[in-house]
């Protein structure tokens, strides 16, 4: 019997994950900035709601809404006319400005869950991206609650039958996955973007570090950032200069 | 000046003035069942000026004016501080008139223990709800374990179960809005 897979839409990537994600985990897409996490996990959204049918959220909690469409129309991920049709849903604000939101009306944290869990529910959406993480366990106060977050959050996802990528920012040249080094336990994969330097340029590389219940590839491969996204090399082992 | 102090202040001069101008306020302003079923309604809200000794007054102005310092820290407004103050008050006093409307009541600190409750949610932004809960819980029953440790001996317990009342129904009446409604906040916020 063949396995579903959710394509991520990402040729390259697909095959190191031998064929894309299981339906309803939650993988943590880690990287430093300039790496393209948002443009990957944006191409995600798109393919599912073009090529799949299958209806997409997207949470930024720094950036406006607005300046999210205009940025990947400049990738050719045109989101506007997806919007239109309720195909993609795109949420945008500065944390700074939820937090404030938030203690005004005494509001917690789990209450963006259960918002998480409506707007899924009433938009029939199956593929999540929550950009970032970081951004949102921020709002927690303690270890116990980040940690519990974490866990409603992608138990929800996961009994909505969802497919979500949360992108964990973190710091150049670390070898770690996220900033409070809980995120990667909590979830079921994790796949880690890099930009090692090599000289005056960095080299761009791609790797699936854990996946549970499916193989995948587990070397360090080329990837690009291009007009049309992100483009993955999965033959090209990366190599720096000897 | 922040509303919430005003009125704090203004609470504490009419204690005081209630308790040094008004001496029979004892017998005109608390509050009793048999009294208030026998239509002095208007001693729902004038036992909580009525103070029966100098020490019960300076007591409770001391818990208001702490009340108030963390009412401020937790950014509790004046007008919800006065309203836990009384919606508190008002409801213990009325569920003692049908249950035992024999009992007397006089003083604030059923409003004050009210506001505890209220701030025992409010704060957890900033101290978890499980460790403000059972301090708070705790700073109720001081006068009990001060003297379970002096005389071994427990009094006060009346008093310390209407204070632990006071508490919960204020918590209660702070947790109560919020299943009112669902709260958004990103769609609130989508820029």
């Amino acid at each position: 019997m063949v396995e579903k897979r959710v394509k991520t839409g990402i040729l390259g990537l697909d095959k190191l994950l031998k064929g894309g994600l299981l339906p309803g985990r939650s993988i943590l897409l880690s990287g430093p900035c300039g790496s393209g996490k948002s443009t990957l996990a944006i191409q995600f959204l798109h393919h599912g709601a073009t090529k799949n049918n299958e209806n997409g959220l997207y949470i930024n909690l720094e950036e406006e809404r607005s300046r999210i469409i205009e940025n990947m129309q400049k990738m050719s991920l045109d989101l506007a006319p997806l919007e239109k049709k309720d195909k993609i849903k795109i949420i945008g604000g500065q944390i700074a400005g939820i937090d404030d939101y938030m203690y005004k009306i005494g509001a917690d944290v789990y209450n963006i869950v259960n918002e998480i869990e409506e707007i899924v529910k009433q938009n029939n959406i199956k593929r999540v991206v929550i950009d970032s993480i970081n951004l949102l366990t921020m709002l927690c106060r303690t270890e116990e609650e980040r940690r519990k977050l974490l866990t409603r959050l992608t138990h929800k996802l996961s009994n909505l039958d969802c497919t979500s990528i949360l992108i964990s920012e973190v710091k150049e040249n670390t070898t770690n996955l996220s900033r409070f080094g809980i995120e990667e336990f909590v979830v079921d994969g994790v796949i880690g973007l890099y930009l090692l330097r090599s000289g005056d340029r960095f080299i761009p590389g791609i790797t699936v570090r854990k996946m549970r219940g499916s193989d995948h590839d587990r070397n360090i491969r080329l990837y690009k950032i291009t007009s049309k996204g992100v483009e993955v090399y999965p033959n090209e082992t990366l190599f720096t200069d000897i | 000046m922040k509303k919430i102090f005003i009125i704090s202040a203004i609470l504490s001069i009419i204690f005081i003035a209630i308790f040094f101008f008004f001496p029979n306020s004892q017998i005109l302003l608390s509050f009793s069942g048999i009294k208030f079923l026998a239509g002095e309604f208007y001693r729902l809200i004038t036992f909580s000026f009525v103070h029966v000794n100098f020490l019960h007054l300076i007591e409770n102005i001391i818990a208001l004016s702490l009340i108030t310092l963390l009412g401020y820290e937790f950014g509790l407004k004046g007008k919800k501080f006065i309203l836990y103050f009384f919606l508190v008050s008002i409801t213990i006093a009325l569920a003692s008139a049908f249950f035992v409307p024999v009992l007397v009541i006089a003083g604030a600190s059923l409003g004050i223990y009210g506001i505890l409750g209220a701030l025992s949610i409010k704060g957890s932004n900033f101290i978890p709800k499980n460790i403000l809960i059972p301090i708070f819980i705790i700073s109720i029953f001081y006068k009990v374990i001060l003297d379970l440790f002096s005389s071994q001996e427990i009094t006060n317990l009346d008093q310390t179960l209407f204070h632990l009342s006071g508490f919960f129904t204020g918590l209660v009446f702070f947790i109560l809005p919020r299943f009112k409604k669902k709260k958004h906040i990103l769609l609130n916020k989508n820029g």
